[in-house]
C-alpha cells in the first residue's frame, strides 16, 4: 500500500527515535518529524502550514518547557485546522483540561496505547481529508504564491481581501474565515437542487 | 429622449476602478442602442447630499433613469459622504427607475425609494461582490438587466434574466473556477426588484 503524504509531526522530548510507534508511523506515512521541544515543534508547524499535518503532542516537557496546553494554545493561535493529539504518560498529570478542549484538542491518548494513538491519527486524516476548511485550504495554496498576496476579493461596502488573507480567516476559524466555508457549502446545495450535480 | 443621472464614485480605494469599468459599460450601451438621451455624470467629489440633491430635483417632476455605481448600507448611498438616505432626502428619487450595484441597499433604502416615489429599483440586499481577477464578468453580470431592460424587456423579465444570467455563468465556472462561482451565487442571491414590476425603459421617455 502506498504511503500516505499527510505529515506527522510528533513533538517529544523522550520518545527513541526507533521506538515501535515511530516505526509503525514511518512504515504508513512518508514523513513522520521526531521534534524534541515545543519552541522547535512550533517553529517547524508554523513555517509548513501550506501541508497537511497531524500533530501528536507530548504533555509533559523538562522543567523548562511549557506543558502541552500551552503549546497547543501556540498553535491555535496560527491555525485551527491541524488537528492534534495530546499524548500523555499518566492521565492523571493532565491538569489542563478545559484549556485543552478550549483549543481544540482533537484526542487525548495514553503514551503505551499504541493501537489507540494509530486509531486517532487515522480518525484526524480522514477529517482534514473530508473537512471543507481543508478543501478550501488545499485550493487555496495551489494558486500561485505570489498571486495569492493580491486583492481577490472586493465587496461594494469597501472590504478587499487576497488569497492569503482568506487562508488566515479560515485557519483561524474567523467569522469571516467560517463565512467562506458556508458560502461554499451554500453553492454546493445550489448545484444539487438546480440538477447541475447530483450525489 | 432619455434623461439619465449617472452616480460613479470612480475615486474610492478599493472598488474605484470597477465602479468605472460598469459606468463606461453601461455608457457604450446606451450609446450603441441609439438611444436619444441627455447622461449627465456625477462623479466621486461631487457625490454629496448637496450637489446630488439639486442634480435630482433638476430631474424629478418627470420621470427619469437613475444608475449608481458607489457604495451602499441598508440605509443610504454613498461615496466618502451619504448622498441618499432613508434620514434625509429619500423622495429625492420619486420618478425614477434606479439601478444599482451598491450593497444592501435594496433591503431597507430601495423600499423606502419606492414608498417615496421612485418607480422600480434594481439593488442588493446584502453584500455585493467582485472577484478582481475575473472584474470583466461581474460587470457583464451586474450591468444585465440593465442591458434587458434597452433591449426591451419589462423591469420583472430583465430582472429574471438578471438570475438566469448569474446562473449560467456559476454553471460555466464551478468546475474550473468554484470561487468566482461562490460569489456569483452570493450576487444572484442578493440581487432585488423593488417596485413597478412591468414597466418598460419605453415608459421613461420624455415627451417633446
Amino acid at each position: 500500500m502506498p504511503k500516505s503524504n499527510t505529515v506527522i509531526t510528533v513533538i517529544d522530548d523522550l520518545l527513541a527515535a526507533n521506538d515501535p510507534l515511530m516505526v509503525k508511523l514511518e512504515e504508513e506515512y512518508e514523513v513522520v518529524n521526531l521534534l524534541r521541544s515545543p519552541n522547535e515543534g512550533v517553529s517547524y508547524l508554523k513555517e509548513n502550514l501550506n501541508q497537511k499535518n497531524i500533530v501528536l503532542l507530548d504533555y509533559l516537557f523538562g522543567k523548562h518547557d511549557p506543558k502541552g496546553n500551552v503549546v497547543l494554545k501556540e498553535i491555535r493561535e496560527e491555525t485551527v485546522l491541524i488537528p492534534v493529539i495530546i499524548f500523555t504518560a499518566n492521565g492523571r498529570e493532565v491538569t489542563e483540561f478545559q484549556d485543552l478542549i478550549n483549543n481544540h484538542a482533537f484526542a487525548f491518548v495514553n503514551k503505551g496505547n499504541y493501537p489507540e494513538i494509530i486509531a486517532k491519527i487515522k480518525e484526524a486524516e480522514v477529517e482534514i481529508t473530508n473537512s471543507i476548511e481543508g478543501a478550501l485550504e488545499e485550493w487555496i495554496l495551489l494558486q500561485d504564491k505570489e498571486k495569492r498576496k493580491e486583492p481577490y476579493m472586493l465587496t461594494s461596502e469597501g472590504k478587499e481581501y487576497s488569497l492569503n488573507e482568506i487562508l488566515k480567516e479560515l485557519r483561524e476559524q474567523t467569522e469571516v474565515g467560517q463565512s467562506f466555508e458556508k458560502d461554499l457549502l451554500m453553492l454546493t446545495i445550489d448545484l444539487l437542487l438546480r440538477k447541475k450535480e447530483s450525489l | 429622449m432619455f434623461e439619465i443621472l449617472l452616480a460613479v464614485d470612480q475615486e474610492d480605494g478599493v472598488l474605484g476602478s470597477y465602479f468605472q469599468e460598469c459606468a463606461n459599460d453601461i455608457q457604450s450601451a446606451i450609446e450603441d442602442a441609439g438611444l436619444d438621451h441627455n447622461l449627465h455624470i456625477v462623479q466621486s467629489r461631487q457625490l454629496n447630499e448637496i450637489y446630488v440633491g439639486v442634480e435630482l430635483d433638476n430631474r424629478n417632476s418627470s420621470r427619469f433613469i437613475f444608475i449608481a455605481f458607489t457604495h451602499g448600507s441598508n440605509e443610504a448611498l454613498l461615496a466618502k459622504e451619504v448622498f441618499i438616505s432613508t434620514q434625509s432626502n429619500v423622495d429625492k428619487l420619486k420618478n425614477s427607475l434606479t439601478y444599482t450595484f451598491s450593497c444592501s441597499a435594496a433591503a431597507l433604502l430601495g423600499q423606502e425609494l419606492v414608498n417615496n416615489g421612485c418607480i422600480s429599483f434594481f439593488g442588493y440586499n446584502s453584500y455585493a461582490y467582485v472577484v478582481h481577477s475575473h472584474s470583466g464578468l461581474f460587470v457583464e453580470c451586474s450591468n444585465f438587466g440593465f442591458k434587458r431592460l434597452i433591449e426591451g424587456a419589462t423591469t420583472s423579465e430583465s430582472y429574471l434574466d438578471m438570475i438566469s444570467k448569474y446562473e449560467e455563468e456559476i454553471d460555466n465556472r464551478y468546475k474550473t473556477e468554484f470561487m468566482v462561482s461562490v460569489y456569483l451565487r452570493k450576487n444572484r442571491d442578493a440581487l432585488i426588484l423593488r417596485g413597478e414590476q412591468n414597466i418598460r425603459l419605453e415608459d421613461f421617455i420624455l415627451q417633446g
